[in-house]
């Protein structure tokens, strides 16, 4: 991986998968998904529920818009641990729950930190971090937990 | 009067199997200019030769193995009509997702998927009950080998 490419992905420098220590924080990512770009997500993982794209349906169902679907959440904190370790980072875990209603055209800042840190069979550093997606408000939209190690 | 009849609860246990197609340079473009993470790690080479074993975003495994359907096959919500009980309305919501790669997936890499019901729970809810089904997926490679393990909670109602 060029040094120029990691430099233009990373938040900051690339923080080092064998030696952070617990509990450091990892850079704040932002994300203010417009509806087109949840149509565009929702088209490329082929989730086809309306909650993400027709209003009138998501009114009946008693939500004030359409909504981000867990999975771009998701997604979104692998990208923050991903731009905080760097591209020789291999992400192995993901778990992430939904916690509230997730409207598009908000931002929303995903803030992580270093939990915990463990050694696999075959000597790499695992490395795993606790997320949460907050709205305004700080209102915590989804939690999720990542674990990460060098590729 | 419970959502949960002997009919539904019959769904517990129950296995499917599916097959991907294989991860294509088109499948990744597409993801990658959706979801807005540009990581180096996932560019692709700019000709074929060589890119067998180019890893891919690992979110790819859930969009590559979701079926297509036409229009007239979804359920009123947009979700596809697949193995699933019906229950309430028999509309659906994704609750909580854990994942695990075994290894990175990888360009042309091609998933069998055995999805299990494990379990569905009545809850009461503020604005209506519902049932939270946990499914069971396993995902293995051409040669057999285990590459994802997925639980995912199903909200339905």
């Amino acid at each position: 991986m060029s040094e120029n490419a990691t430099n233009r992905y990373c938040s900051e420098k690339p923080l080092s998968l064998d030696r952070v220590p617990v509990g450091t924080c990892l850079p704040t990512l932002t994300k203010c998904p417009s509806q087109v770009e949840v149509v565009l997500f929702c088209a490329a993982i082929r989730n086809f529920h309306r909650l993400h794209f027709d209003q009138a349906f998501t009114e009946e169902q008693g939500f004030d818009g359409v909504i981000v679907p867990g999975f771009l959440m998701g997604n979104w904190c692998l990208e923050a641990a991903s731009r905080a370790f760097g591209p020789d980072a291999e992400v192995c875990r993901l778990k992430f729950k939904n916690t509230a209603v997730a409207p598009v055209g908000i931002a929303y800042t995903i803030e992580g930190a270093v939990t915990s840190v463990g050694q696999q069979d075959d000597g790499r550093r695992l490395v795993t971090c606790d997320f949460t997606v907050a709205g305004p408000g700080a209102e915590v939209v989804t939690l999720s937990t990542v674990d990460i190690r060098l590729a | 009067m419970s959502l949960l009849t002997p009919e539904v609860m019959s769904w517990v246990g129950r296995s499917i199997e599916f097959w991907s197609d294989p991860i294509s340079a088109t499948e990744v473009r597409r993801f990658v200019s959706a979801s807005g993470d540009d990581n180096p790690r996932y560019a692709l080479p700019e000709t074929p030769e060589g890119s067998e074993g180019t890893p891919v975003p690992p979110m790819l495994y859930y969009a590559v193995t979701r079926p297509l359907v036409p229009a007239s096959e979804l359920a009123d919500d947009g979700t596809v009509q697949e193995h699933r009980p019906m229950i309430g309305t028999g509309q659906t919501m994704g609750g909580s997702v854990e994942v695990e790669w075994l290894r990175p997936l990888a360009l042309n890499d091609r998933l069998r998927g055995v999805r299990t019901l494990a379990s569905l729970n009545e809850k009461r809810g503020r604005r209506r009950d519902f049932v939270v089904a946990e499914w069971i997926t396993e995902y293995w490679d051409r040669e057999g080998a285990l590459v994802v393990r997925e639980r995912y909670e199903q909200i339905l109602f």
